[in-house]
This record gives C-alpha cells, structure tokens and sequence, in this order.
C-alpha cells in the first residue's frame, strides 16, 4: 500500500522514440540558439552569486590545503607543499597528527552521541505535539522550539552557569543523591569509559591496547568515551538542535495522508502497528534529511566549544572544527587548517554515504 | 527578446564593475596630510579610552589623521587585513605572535627607528627582536606576581612567602575544608615562573633546542603538583572560577600568580576586597618571572610608512607612554619611566621589580602547538592525571618537531 504511492510518474518521463524525437532535437537546437543565450544571461546572476560566494572559495581552499601558508601575508607569499599537510595530519607522528586524532575521536564520540538522541527526540516531540488530543500545541510547539532560535553563544553561557561547581546541576544532583556533588563538569578530562573501567579497578590499559596505535594515539586512547565536559557540550547541542529537527518531523507528519490512518484503523491495525508501519515508513525521507543535517552539524562542531571550552580541558573537547580555527588563525598555519576542513568534508561525505545505505537497505 | 537580452547584459555588467570597482589604491606620496587606519585590540574600556584621546592629541597635531580601530576577535581581523594584502598601517602585535608575523614579512622593522630605542628593557627589547631584528617598539608591558588577600594573610599570620618552602608553608595555612590556599591557572604563561625560578626553561637561550629533560624542569613541575597534590593550590576551574582574580575576589582562595591587569579588574569587579601584590618567592635558582607585552607594528605593506613611523614615534615618546600607562596600570616599557610610574602608586612596585628579571615568554614561529602540548601537560599535573615525566617528554617530542634535532 505504502510503496505503490512512489510508483506513478516514472512512465511519463521516458523518451519517447519516433518522430516525436526527431521534433525535439529541432526543438534543443533552437534552444541552444538566441533563447539559449538569453536563458544564460537570466540564470548569469544567480550564477555568479554562487560561483563567488561557493564554488570559487570552495576551490582557493583546497588550493591552499596545497600550500604551505601562514594566512599573514597575501596568498602569493605562499610557497608549495605538495601533500604535507595532509601527511602531517595523518601519517607523519607527531603533535600535529596526535591533535588531529584526538579531535577525531571526540567529534565521533560527539556524532554517535547526540545525532540518535537529537533525531530520536525530536521525532518523539513531534509525534507529541502533532497527537490530535493535545491541548495547547502552539504552547508546546513554541517551548520546544525555543532553544533553536535563542543565539548558541548566550546559550552556550547559560550551561556554563547550570554546570559549574556550585551550579543548579550539582544542587540538584546533591539533592537527589547520598554525599554532596561537587564535580567541575567542563573542567572533567577523563574519557567516562576509562572512568569506568577504573571502577572496575582496570586502571591501567591492557597491554594489546596501550601498545597498538592509530594516528598517533593508542587504541586504549581511542576507546577512551567521551570526557564529562564533551558530555556536556553534547548534552546542550541536543537540547538547541531537538527544536529545529521536531519541525521538520512535525512537516512530515503533517504529510502523512490522514485516509492511510484510516484504512489501518479498519483493518484493525493496533495503535503500535499503525506508529510502526505507516507512520515510521512514510517518515523515512523526512529521517533521511534531519539525520543528514545533523550529521553535517555535528561534525563541524564550534561555537559552543569556543564559548565553552577553548578544546579543553586536555584537549578533551578538541574537535576538527576547533582546531582549524586554532591552526589557521591563532598558529599561522592556514594550509594545514584548510586540509583540516577538507579532510572532515571527505568524512561527513563517508558518513552520509554510510546512513543513506542503511535507510535505503531497509526499504528493500 | 532583444531588449530582454540587453537588460540581461546590462545586469551582468553592473555586477562586473561592482566586483573590480575598488582599486585599492594608496599613494606614497607626502609625509603630512596622510589618514592612516589602526588596528588595536581592548582589554579594557579605561584603555580604549586613554588610547582615542592620544590619537586625539595626535590628529590634532596636524601632522596626519589616524583613525582607530578596536576589534573584538582581534587575531581573525588582523589576519584577514594581512592575507588580503591591505593591513592597517599600524597594529598591535602581541609579544607572542610576533615571530610568526615577522617570518611572514609582514612587518616593517622600525623598532630603532624611534627615539632612544635603548631605553626599552632589555627582555622586551629580545621579545620583538626576530633573527636578530627588533621589529617594534614596545607598547607597555606587565609582569606576573604574587597576588594575595591581606585580611587572610593578616588573620592566618602569615607573611607573603621568600622561598618555595614558605611558599608551601603559606598555601598550606590558608587552606580550608574545600578551598585551596593558592589558585594557579594551568598554563605556561603562569606556571613558566617556576620554571624561571628553577633556572629551567622549556628551550635553551637560542631557542634551537629543547631543555624540558632537565632536572631542574622536572624540580619546578613536581614541586607545584605536589603543591596541587596536596590540595593547598588549585585551577581557577577547579574552585568555579574563570582565573585568578576572580578567584581572589570570591574568596575562594587566598593567593594567586597574576599580572598588571588584575588590577583593573579588582577595580572593577571586587572594590571592597583588599589585596596587595609581593614579588613571586625565589626559587633554587633564585627569583623568576614572566613578562607579557604588545608593540605597534607597522605593516611592510603599509604605502604610508613614514606617516606611520612618525605616529609610533608619538606613541612611544615618553611623555605620552606615561600618559597612556596611567590609568590602567601595565607599566611604561622605557625603563627611565619606572620611577614617575610608581610615584603615584608605590603599592605596585613588586610588578615594576619584575622588569628587571622577567624572562620573555616568546618563542619561533609555529611554536603555539608546543605551548599548547605543555598546557595540556601543565592542566594534568593540576588535575594529578599525569605524572611529570610524561609532560616533559611530550613537550619535549613536540617542540622536536617544531625545532628539529
């Protein structure tokens, strides 16, 4: 019932053989004429807007990402550095690679972390909001949407606030639990499973994980988790975010034709068999956009980090994003910030690539 | 259609003319009569406000027309005015970013270009000095000393510390339950003291290799972890603060490593706490300190360079560097100034005392990601997460790669 509303629509778009062709390439050849000069021109503007503003920065940054350039002089000042930056960044051991990894590891921690909770939030609000029995859905609506539209630095400052040591956060947990809480959440660089494991009495790593190293750091230090003050930070970009992705939920919901609904409820389909075959399937392209943009979101990671953090403590909140404005602006190091960015454009392509396998595999 | 395609061509040849409209010319020409632009960056609004009456004071010389500019994220501004070929003529230059801008050439050098450039001290002399060129002259400077609440000290009984052992002895009586005596931020620019103090150095004079593996460095670290260790010293973090000040100014400790600046901000946030600044205790190595310090640079790519020569030269004259130092207390960077400085406030000699061993905190170009490293080193000894042999030796693998060999 589902897959059939897809269907129509292909069979028009094919070519049609015959004479009918042979009029249409007259009809391309006049377009690529007069008309196809002035259709030029007209689109020349938008054109030229994106080539300014998108294509051309986009192709002098990975031009620099080439060069060796300290960002305090003109560009021509620069000098070739072949594949340096990238080496530097990704097989060359040393500080700069070590960096790199780390900010690596963090921002994934950071992806896994908040992209399932935003989304899975987000769509649970909206169903919410979107249950017909709701009284006061604007209210509602408008709550939830409220930490999107407030500025993340301001609200970067209000969680500073809420988690310092004699913050609302450790009152309550004070409160709730036996001793007094006095933890400096943002001041925390301990990875939480490494804090566990030291529970556990594991304190020191597993020789097979302390000796083997990728980029520089060891797999012990990969496996790290994220550290409370990247916690804290995730737990704020989801409370801004769920706002945004809770619209673009509510939209799709909106979508859903209510006579489906209907027809199941005939069918004596149960309100869980409804929720899971009609809703979440008909929400599948919705999905697909809130997970693709928080992805892209979470991997370029910023503003909350600078107001916050500055990438520490330890460099436990260090993220790619973070370190490209550390490099390029505070370290004159303006070829390898630029490699930096396209090294993280290439992962956040593998992971939407990655997600849009997985939601197409389901369908089929 | 024509009159369609014309309106279009029309539209696409604004568009052209607006995007090559600015020439961006500048002429050399006269020496007076020439508007130059200043970059600055504000640490305080009583500095913002001394710095536009003595550019007042100068435009109405006659002799040139400078306009100011104050920016927030100082760095991005600067650096994107430099990568696009059109800097301010004149600029502050933080004593640390100064190799990096100096390798990109993007200085004009005129620190000897003013009058008397031998009065500068000597440290702030070497912080502006790159491959043996002194590139700018300074603008003021600061040192870090012993800050402390003299009601505590006066309760507790205890004297401002001479020594590392009174030192500890000091933090170890202002200790309470929860509140540490001495509050460190963790970072080079506090923790280097010791290190001075110790006669460690993170690289050697020259700056061509790295010193970390000394006994010595390894003495000055151990000794504030311990003092961390032990509870009697702290981060500002760690007590809920933002830095030492404020950390003073809550209460929440009794001590603190700061320099010049953090008397503005008592002024400011804390008017009713009492305070009083001692020279830092002296280590083995007798005593130690760091000095921080900005200069006014003035860009190689500037066309109006002897205007702009001429405005640093009023800047640095001892007259207006006296002026400007006033209100805000840093200290004028020509040593024949100390002593009118201090003639109105004698309580900050100790700070004026550290001129004369202040260790200068910069480096070479690209050393940032070694500092860093140590910070995140330093930030673990106050944590107690790392020991000190493993800070020492990945600062000293990171400043390898920087320095080679």
């Amino acid at each position: 019932m589902v897959d059939t509303t897809q269907l129509p629509g292909t069979a028009e778009t094919a070519a049609v053989p015959g004479p009918a062709g042979r009029r249409r390439r007259n009809r391309t050849s006049r377009i690529h004429g007069r008309q196809g000069l002035a259709g030029w021109l007209f689109v020349m503007p938008a054109l030229l807007g994106l080539g300014t503003f998108l294509l051309l920065p986009i192709l002098l940054a990975l031009w620099v990402s080439f060069r060796d350039w300290s960002g305090l002089a003109p560009l021509d000042t620069s000098t070739p550095a072949g594949l340096d930056n990238y080496r530097d960044l990704l097989v060359k051991s040393g500080i700069v690679q070590s960096d790199f990894a780390k900010s690596l590891r963090n921002n994934l921690y950071y992806v896994l972390g908040v992209v399932p909770a935003q989304t899975a939030l987000a769509f649970v609000l909206a169903v919410v909001v979107n249950a017909k029995l709701l009284k006061g859905k604007t209210f509602f609506r408008t709550a939830f949407y409220f930490p999107s539209v407030t500025s993340s630095i301001a609200v970067a400052f209000i969680f500073v606030f809420l988690f310092s040591p004699t913050g609302v956060v450790n009152v309550l947990l004070s409160a709730l639990l036996p001793g007094s809480v006095e933890t400096v959440w943002l001041n925390e660089p301990d990875g939480v499973f490494h804090v566990v494991l030291g529970w556990l009495g594991v304190d020191t790593p597993p020789g097979l994980l302390a000796d083997h190293r990728f980029m520089g750091l060891s797999y012990w230090d990969w496996l790290s988790g994220p550290s409370l003050a990247l916690l804290t930070i995730m737990a704020l970009a989801t409370w801004t975010t769920i706002g945004t992705f809770m619209l673009m939920f509510l939209a799709g919901l909106q979508n859903i034709p209510e006579d489906l609904d209907e027809a199941a409820l005939i069918d004596g389909a149960s309100p869980r068999q409804r929720f899971f075959r009609i809703t979440v399937p008909l929400m599948r392209p919705t999905l697909f956009l809130v997970l693709t943009l928080g992805i892209i979101g979470t991997w370029q990671v910023f503003d909350q980090i600078y107001a916050m953090t500055s990438g520490g403590p330890q460099k436990a909140t260090l993220t790619p994003a973070y370190l490209i404005y550390r490099d390029g602006f505070e370290n004159s190091a303006m070829g390898r910030a630029a490699a930096i960015a396209f090294i993280v454009f290439a992962i956040i392509l593998v992971f939407t690539g990655i997600q849009r396998f997985v939601l197409r595999g389901r369908t089929e | 259609m024509n009159r369609l395609r014309a309106l279009a061509l029309t539209a696409v040849a604004c568009l052209a003319v607006a995007a090559c409209g600015d020439d961006g010319g500048g002429s050399a020409g006269t020496e007076t009569g020439v508007s130059l632009s200043m970059y600055a960056f504000s640490s305080s609004p009583a500095e913002d406000q001394t710095l536009r009456k003595i550019i007042d004071d100068y435009n109405k010389l006659g002799r040139n027309t400078v306009t100011l500019n104050i920016l927030p994220e100082y760095d991005t501004a600067l650096t994107t005015a430099l990568a696009g070929g059109q800097p301010p003529d004149v600029f502050y230059v933080n004593d640390n970013k100064l190799p990096d801008l100096a390798k990109a050439g993007t200085l004009e050098p005129i620190g000897d270009k003013v009058d008397n450039p031998s009065d500068f001290y000597e440290s702030l002399r070497q912080s502006f000095t790159y491959n043996g060129v002194f590139y700018c002259p300074p603008k003021d400077f600061s040192t870090l000393q012993l800050i402390y609440n003299t009601d505590e000290l006066a309760k507790a009984n205890v004297q401002p510390p001479k020594t590392w052992e009174e030192l500890s002895a000091a933090a170890k009586t202002l200790t309470k339950p929860g509140r540490p005596g001495l509050v460190i931020n963790p970072e080079f620019y506090r923790w280097g003291v010791f290190m001075a103090q110790a006669g460690a150095w993170p690289t050697n004079t020259e700056i061509t290799s790295m010193t970390m593996d000394s006994a010595q460095m390894s003495q000055a670290l151990q000794f504030v972890a311990d003092l961390h260790k032990g509870g009697f010293a702290a981060s500002p973090a760690s007590v809920g603060t933002g830095w030492g000040g404020e950390a003073i100014g809550k209460g929440k400790a009794a001590m603190t490593i700061e320099g010049n600046w953090i008397v503005g901000a008592m002024k400011n946030d804390f008017p009713t706490v009492k305070y009083a600044v001692a020279e830092l205790p002296a280590g083995p190595s007798g005593k130690g300190t760091m000095a921080f310090s900005v200069c006014y640079g003035v860009a190689k790519a500037s066309t109006k360079k002897a205007a702009a020569i001429d405005f640093v030269k009023f800047l640095v004259s001892p007259e207006k560097q006296l002026e400007f130092t006033k209100a805000f207390p840093v200290m004028p960077s020509r040593k024949s100034l100390a002593g009118q400085w201090l003639a109105d406030k004698p309580e900050l000699q100790a700070f004026v005392a550290g001129g004369d061993y202040a260790k200068k905190s910069v480096f070479v170009p690209g050393f940032k990601t070694v500092i860093d490293t140590l910070n995140d080193g330093i930030q673990g000894l106050a944590a107690g997460n790392k020991p000190v042999p493993e800070v020492v030796s990945s600062t000293q693998n990171a400043g390898k790669d920087v320095l080679g060999g």
